[in-house]
Parts: C-alpha cells; structure tokens; sequence
C-alpha cells in the first residue's frame, strides 16, 4: 500500500486531530458534556477532513461523504451516549 | 456460511469490490441501530432502570475476588444476601445524600448498614469503588492499593457481599461499587472474651471493625440472577458491532490493497484511523474509575 506525499500530509492532519482530541479529552477527564462536545467536534472535523482530502483527490462522491457520516455518528452514538452521556 | 462471511468482509466481483459489511446500505443499518439503542437505552422509560452499559457484575466480582484469595494461598469466601443488600443500601445512600465516602455527612458508618440488615460480625471491612467499566479493573483496583488488597486478602473475613448501583453522582450518572466484607461473630471466641470492647480500625481508604455481639448471622450461597441484565447486553451488542465493523473495515483494506482495486468510497485507513481514536478517548474517558 503506498500512500503518496500529499496522503500522507492529509493522513497527518488527521492524526494530529486525533491527537487533539485525546488531549482535550484528558484536560476535561470526568465531565461528560464537555467529553460528548469534544467528540462531537471530532466526528465533524473528520467529516469535513474527508471532503477536504477526497476534493484534493478528486475522488468526492456524495456516496462517499455518505460513508463517512454514517460511520462518523454510528460510532459517536454507539460509543458515547451509549456508556458516557 | 464461507461465502456469507466472504461476501461480507472481502471485496470480490459479488459485492462490487468492497465489502458488502461496508456499503452504505449497512452502514445506514448500524447508524439506525445505533439510533434504536440510544432510544431504548437512553430515551425510554426502560433508561431508568438500566443505567450505564458496563460489564460489571456482582457475580464476577465475588470470582474475581476469590480468584486472588485463592492465588494468597486464602480460604475462599462465602457469599452473603445479609452484606450484599447492606452494600446495595450504602450505595444507595451515598447517591440519595451526594456522597463518595465511607462516612455519610450525618455520621452513618458503614457498620450500621450492615447491622441494619440483622448481620452481626466479628470483624467488617469495606472497599468502595465508581465509575468502572470492567469488573477485572475494579479488582485489579483495589489489588494495587495497599488498603483495599488488604480487605480482600484478610484472613479474618469469612464472608463477602456485593452492589453495583447506577445513578446520579454530583449530577452525572455514576455506577457505584460497594463491596464489604466480614466475619460473623463467634459466639464461644466472645464468651471467652466478655469485657472485649468494641474497637474501630480505620485506614484512609478501607476500615475494618471488631465487635462482640452475640447472635450469628445466617449464610447464604451465592444465586444465579434470573432477571435480564440489559446493561450487560447493550454492551455485548455495542462491542460486537464495534468488531464486526472493524473487522470488515481491515479485511477490506487488506484485499483492496493486495488486489490493488481502485474504488470510490471511503478511505478504510482514514475509518480506521477515526474509530480507534474514538475508542482510545472513550478508554481515557471510562478508565477513570476511582476507588475509596
């Protein structure tokens, strides 16, 4: 799987995303509202990163921004109002 | 069934090369299931009864502790409905009056819950612990505190009891552990020892007691629940659904990479990516537990 330079600058911005997000989620460790928006505010930025990275690519297809909102808020909804909220 | 599991993880000609497991026909099926689960776990009346989604249960939590008295080389101990719905009334008033202690803010210690339910001991003990979501990190908790691992592996105590209670904790629902622990009183030991006196030893996160009342308390083995635990199974189904799709998500990847398929859909790396960043914050997030 090779993965070019400009992927891999996108890969990394979602990494650091990621990164963030387990920072914040520490800085606000116990309070679940502020876990709940934090992790809201991650599914979005991973929603608008996939439409930034798939544009870049020229691979945007509204059946693809579908994926990533489906997988995006089943996983939100699973993992955080079912055991944090 | 091979090729059920084959149209559903690996990208072939059958299911247009992807995994039938991640088109969006079923990633618009787990979204509402998802939808369906938050509003029977979360939004029905049902959501009062069921609290958090946690794999904590009172049967593994008596296991787990004889696990670890049975490694110290320890008599096993003996469960007891008595200390069992004395810890359930503890935790339950610890959530009624908004306190995470041994001590309630009137002074009520855990012994006089235990005696409240008729159990006269020799010696007492308690362990507290919230937030968990595993019954092994609740005992691997309190195994890695001095205090708490001395409760669980004294040899005085014959007899143990158990309650998990979910509610509302300072405005945020929390799932409360108590677990105590004691000795019935011996009858002959006391009249040996008439003018014994009552003698509290108290740590700062555990407490033991000696007392020398007379009557003996009845024994009770432990009974299979027989009511359904929905908690348990909304995190079974949870957990399931989580590696049903990550399983797809990786098999997808593999066989698109080693086939060298080009498709338009979603980058499974960047999925992949996403939910275990979810999953690391949601482990940073509920392995907050806290012992007292």
């Amino acid at each position: 799987m090779k993965i070019k330079a400009t992927t891999f600058l996108d890969y990394l911005i979602l990494s650091t995303g990621a990164i963030f997000l387990i920072f914040f989620l520490q800085l606000y460790q116990g309070e679940r509202i502020s876990s709940f928006l934090i992790l809201l505010s991650f599914v979005l930025f991973y929603i608008i990163w996939a439409f930034y990275h798939h544009t870049k690519d020229e691979s945007l297809h509204i059946k693809t921004m579908i994926e990533y909102i489906f997988i995006g808020f089943t996983f939100l909804l699973l993992l955080i109002v079912i055991f944090i909220i | 069934m091979k090729k059920i599991i084959q149209y559903l993880f690996i990208p072939s000609q059958e299911n247009s090369h992807r995994a039938k497991a991640l088109h969006n026909d079923a990633l618009s099926l787990y979204l509402l299931f998802a939808v369906v689960m938050v509003l029977v776990f979360k939004v029905s009346p049902l959501s009062n009864i069921l609290g958090y989604a946690t794999d904590i249960t009172v049967d593994k939590l008596y296991q787990l502790t004889n696990q670890q008295r049975t490694q110290n080389n320890l008599p096993l101990l003996i469960y007891n409905d008595q200390l069992s719905r004395a810890a359930e009334q503890k935790a339950r008033d610890m959530f009624a009056n908004s306190y995470w202690s041994h001590y309630s803010p009137s002074g009520t210690s855990p012994w006089d819950f235990i005696t409240s339910q008729g159990y006269k001991y020799e010696f007492a003990g308690e362990n507290l612990a919230k937030n968990f979501i595993f019954s092994g990190n609740v005992v691997d908790a309190w195994m890695a505190s001095s205090t708490h691992r001395e409760n669980l592996l004294r040899g005085e105590f014959t007899e143990v009891g158990f309650a998990r209670v979910d509610g509302i904790l300072d405005g945020q629902e929390t799932t409360l552990i108590v677990q105590f622990f004691g000795k019935p009183a011996d009858t002959q030991n006391l009249l040996t020892l008439p003018t014994k006196k009552s003698e509290e030893v108290a740590a700062a996160a555990t407490a033991v007691f000696e007392n020398t009342n007379l009557s003996t308390p009845q024994k009770t083995v432990l009974k299979s629940k027989k009511f359904i635990d929905f908690s348990k199974i909304s995190f079974n189904v949870t957990v399931f659904l989580i590696l049903f799709i990550s399983i797809a998500l990786i098999s997808d990847l593999y066989m698109a990479s080693k086939l060298k398929l080009i498709r338009i859909h979603g980058k499974n790396l960047a999925h992949l990516i996403f939910l275990i960043t979810m999953l690391t914050g949601l482990y940073f997030f509920l392995s907050k537990g806290v012992i007292l």
